[in-house]
């Protein structure tokens, strides 16, 4: 075969972490992942130790709340996004090129998602801390 | 306009790892990356070795990542990039034969198992045609787009499943696999079925959109493979709940009587 010698250039995980150049989707990409290891962990990490009454400490908390709160709003984006319902219908090729993917209801719908997150979290914070609730 | 161009260099039959050469080109104010890379070949360093034949961004022979980014050397100009100093690597997640020449056999291996053509089942029309198929524009539309693909190996390069998962299938290869799948002439859907709702299949993506940023055709490949999504779950839960599968809207049969039957030979 020709590749003999040949260097493989296989990126590894270091694929998920190149953002520079790209959309802001494939932060989203990045961040789901993480936060999605995360929770998995956490829930490892929750099997083996079910009392776990200290994770009131509020720092943790607040962190898992946050992870968590991301994961599920974005995870919905994507399931809306991954059964082709705001991707935008197939257009023609035409110079310059449009990409419905990367604008209208999918873009909107990522907007839509760091907005509530904002929101959420901020309520979820100010909840813990005592502020209100 | 003086441009430093630090390049990705190696040859396996000397190097045993990569280096990196620094050329300093004059480049004016319309040339192409390809353009400041055949000036280096031609005046400074003939060893470069580089794929290219169109320049004209319909072959896809010269997919390189110019700056970190995936982009056809002969599609994006030097001054675009608004940097002095380019990085120019070979695509990711394949192997490297030497330089920026990277092997597709691994892709079009791939590629090959989705049957990447039309399929049909009425032989005998096939063997003795008796009219045409005349498409409308909309039956058209629903593929024309996914069908403009030049197989420049971009999407698969700048794809994050693929450099953690060598069998998936790859942007380019699903993309293939909805545009045949989706065209109202095939009929060929179950035969590939088997390839791309696997574990290396479609539902390995994840929406990072990687491959619609960097592709050079748009072609969004990012769509078509959520469309590819959609039309296997509608097809696993008719197949599930009422046992039958979906009639696909079939280009119809316009029949032409000065079509002779018999092929003269």
């Amino acid at each position: 075969m020709s590749n003999v010698g040949a260097r493989k250039s296989r990126g590894r995980v270091t694929g998920w972490l190149k953002i520079r150049g790209y959309s802001i989707e494939k932060v989203m990409y990045l961040v789901q992942r993480i936060s999605g290891l995360m929770i998995v962990g956490f829930l490892l990490w929750h099997l083996l130790d079910t009392n776990q009454a200290y994770l009131l400490i509020t720092e943790l908390q607040i962190l898992f709340g946050v992870i968590i709160i991301f994961h599920a709003l974005n995870g919905v984006r994507l399931v809306l996004a991954e059964y082709g319902f705001i991707v935008g219908k197939p257009i023609r090729a035409v110079y310059p090129y449009k990409f419905t993917t990367l604008r209208g209801l999918q873009r909107l719908s990522v907007a839509l998602v760091i907005v509530v997150f904002i929101i959420l979290t901020a309520i979820w914070i100010l909840n813990i801390v005592g502020v209100i609730g | 306009m003086k441009v430093t161009f630090k390049i990705f260099r190696f040859n396996p039959a000397v190097d045993s790892s990569p280096r990196w050469s620094v050329y300093e080109v004059e480049v004016d104010k319309s040339a192409t990356i390809l353009d400041a890379l055949l000036k280096i070949k031609e005046n400074i360093d003939p060893t470069l070795t580089l794929r290219y034949s169109c320049r004209q961004a319909v072959c896809g022979s010269c997919g390189m990542v110019i700056n970190g980014k995936e982009r056809l050397a002969c599609f994006t100009r030097v001054l675009e990039l608004n940097s002095n100093m380019i990085t120019i690597e070979p695509l990711k997640n394949f192997p490297v034969i030497k330089d920026l020449v990277t092997d597709f056999t691994e892709l079009f291996v791939k590629e090959k198992t989705i049957k990447p053509y039309i399929i049909r089942r009425d032989l005998e029309e096939m063997m003795k045609p008796v009219g045409m198929y005349l498409q409308k524009e909309e039956e058209t539309l629903s593929y024309l787009q996914f069908a403009e693909c030049i197989e420049c190996g971009l999407c698969v390069s700048a794809c994050p499943t693929v450099s953690i998962d060598r069998l998936f299938l790859t942007p380019m290869v699903l993309n293939k696999a909805y545009r045949f799948s989706i065209d109202p002439r095939d009929e060929g859907f179950e035969e590939r079925l088997s390839i791309i709702d696997s574990e290396h299949g479609c539902w390995r993506c994840h929406f990072a959109l990687a491959c619609s940023n960097v592709c050079p055709k748009g072609i969004d490949p990012g769509k078509s493979i959520q469309y590819l999504k959609n039309m296997i779950t509608s097809h696993s839960l008719l197949e599930l709940f009422l046992g039958r599968t979906k009639k696909k809207k079939k280009t119809e049969l316009l029949e032409r009587p000065h079509i002779s039957s018999e092929p003269e030979i």
